[in-house]
């Protein structure tokens, strides 16, 4: 595997931002429930994946997983099977449910894509969570419901609005620059 | 509205000990070698033998145990509330122990589970005080140094060490540049009249907006550039490259590796020794 300048520049800076969506908490979207916060710091990682392919989607969810590890202030993430290993797989799987739908509708597959990258991260933290022996199984779908849910519906406003604008003020940002 | 004030990146304690002095490959290899050895013990014995030698390196940091504590002050009625619903819930996972402590309707809490739960929160405080510990005594270069020069060994079945290590330094590195540049851009918006954190959690969401895109433009111009620059420099990986910082083992990390070993047959042969439920 070989990884080009791009792949390497974009995949950091992406995770700088998921970095400091946690530590400005600019990333913390207060909800009414148990846990009290929806976060979108793994948006970063699907924005990776969908732009930029599944190799800088899997960087940035992994330096999105390492920082939450480092800076775990639940016993939970202070265990890098639960906090890092799942985030690896957030921009890969956005970007193979944003990669199979796109010929159809790129918003359609934008709102998939937000979709199944927030749920891969849910589901895949909590599984690793009550395999690991920190949640009980009983609290699986119960957060699912309540964060998960939550979640999806904040990653996707998020990530739709982001690369739209994104694409936008590139295709119009060119001329823009130039002047 | 001041963001940059209050960010701490990582939790880096600068001592001149010996722990910090270690070399961070020492540091990471002995610390993974200790979280693994946590999760294979199940005596209440076993775990206070490591929590005393966690504590003596803590100790040796010249942390105070209670500052490297302190991330645990939060968490701690989220453990508590855990501890509960485990033990309330999991009655049909010990459906066939015999020590009922209590029982009403589908609760039935019985030694066996309340002997499980407890040694998972012990486990759990442990694990929590181990990162906490590597994390203070090893800076962030040092941490990615060290992992830099440990994935490189895995360089001949094709792990760009290098480049992964080069990922992880430009999102260091752009941490505090995207604060600055996110602050801006919130009184920017401010000023216009945006409201931010204010309504219900979809309209938080969408008041999210109007801050994340500019960000994410002047990150993506800022990434452009910093590509242009990188191959104008014929930036190639780590092909040939030489560091100004050589990583070294000196006697101070072999010492470490032979305490710790020492400890790990110490530790093995105490809970042969001591066998469970103690």
């Amino acid at each position: 595997m070989s990884l080009s300048t791009r792949k390497i520049v974009i995949s950091g800076i992406l995770g700088a931002v998921a970095i400091l969506l946690g530590v400005t908490r600019i990333g913390f979207i207060p909800v009414p429930n148990l846990s009290g916060n929806a976060t979108i710091m793994h948006v970063p990682a699907i924005l990776g994946g969908v732009m930029e392919g599944p190799v800088v989607g899997a960087l940035t969810g992994t330096i999105f997983g390492i920082f939450s590890f480092l800076n775990a202030t639940i016993p939970l993430f202070a265990d890098p099977l639960v906090a890092v290993l799942p985030r690896i797989f957030i921009g890969v799987t956005a970007y193979l449910a944003y990669a199979a739908t796109r010929r159809i509708n790129l918003v359609l597959s934008l709102v998939l894509a937000a979709t199944v990258g927030t749920l891969t991260n849910t589901f895949l933290v909590l599984g690793m969570g009550i395999l690991r022996g920190y949640l009980p199984a009983e609290a699986f779908w119960p957060i699912v419901l309540t964060n998960g849910l939550a979640e999806v519906v904040i990653a996707t406003i998020i990530t739709v609005a982001l690369v739209l604008g994104i694409e936008r003020a590139r295709k119009g940002g060119a001329s823009a620059k130039a002047s | 509205m001041e963001l940059s004030k209050d960010i701490t990146l990582g939790q880096y304690v600068p001592r001149d000990s010996v722990i910090h002095r270690l070399d961070p490959r020492t540091k990471i290899v002995l610390w993974m070698v200790l979280i693994t050895v946590l999760f294979f013990i199940h005596t209440y014995t076993g775990y206070l033998v490591f929590a005393l030698f966690i504590l003596w390196v803590t100790h040796l940091a010249e942390i105070p145990v209670l500052y490297a504590l302190r991330g645990l002050k939060p968490a701690i009625p989220f453990i508590i509330v855990l501890f509960i619903i485990q033990l309330l819930f999991s009655g049909s996972l010990f459906a066939d122990s015999p020590n009922v402590v209590f029982q009403w309707g589908f609760v039935r809490i019985t030694t066996d589970a309340i002997r499980t739960y407890s040694l998972i929160m012990i486990r759990v405080v442990l694990l929590f005080l181990s990162v906490t510990i590597l994390t203070l005594a090893t800076s962030l270069v040092g941490l990615t140094d060290g992992m830099e020069n440990l994935l490189s060994i895995g360089r001949r079945i094709g792990i760009p060490a290098n480049e992964l290590a080069m990922v992880m330094v430009i999102a260091l590195r752009f941490v505090p540049t995207l604060v600055d540049e996110l602050e801006k851009i919130m009184k920017a918006q401010m000023a216009r009249g945006a409201l931010i954190d204010e309504g219900n959690f979809i309209q938080r969401t969408k008041q999210k907006i109007p801050i994340l895109i500019p960000l994410l433009m002047s990150t993506f111009r800022r990434a452009e550039d910093l590509i242009v620059a990188m191959e104008a420099r014929c930036y190639r990986g780590g092909k040939g490259r030489t560091k100004r910082r050589q990583l070294r083992l000196t006697a101070l990390d072999y010492r470490a590796i032979g305490i710790t070993a020492g400890f790990l047959v110490f530790l093995m042969a105490f809970i042969r020794l001591v066998p469970p439920p103690w």
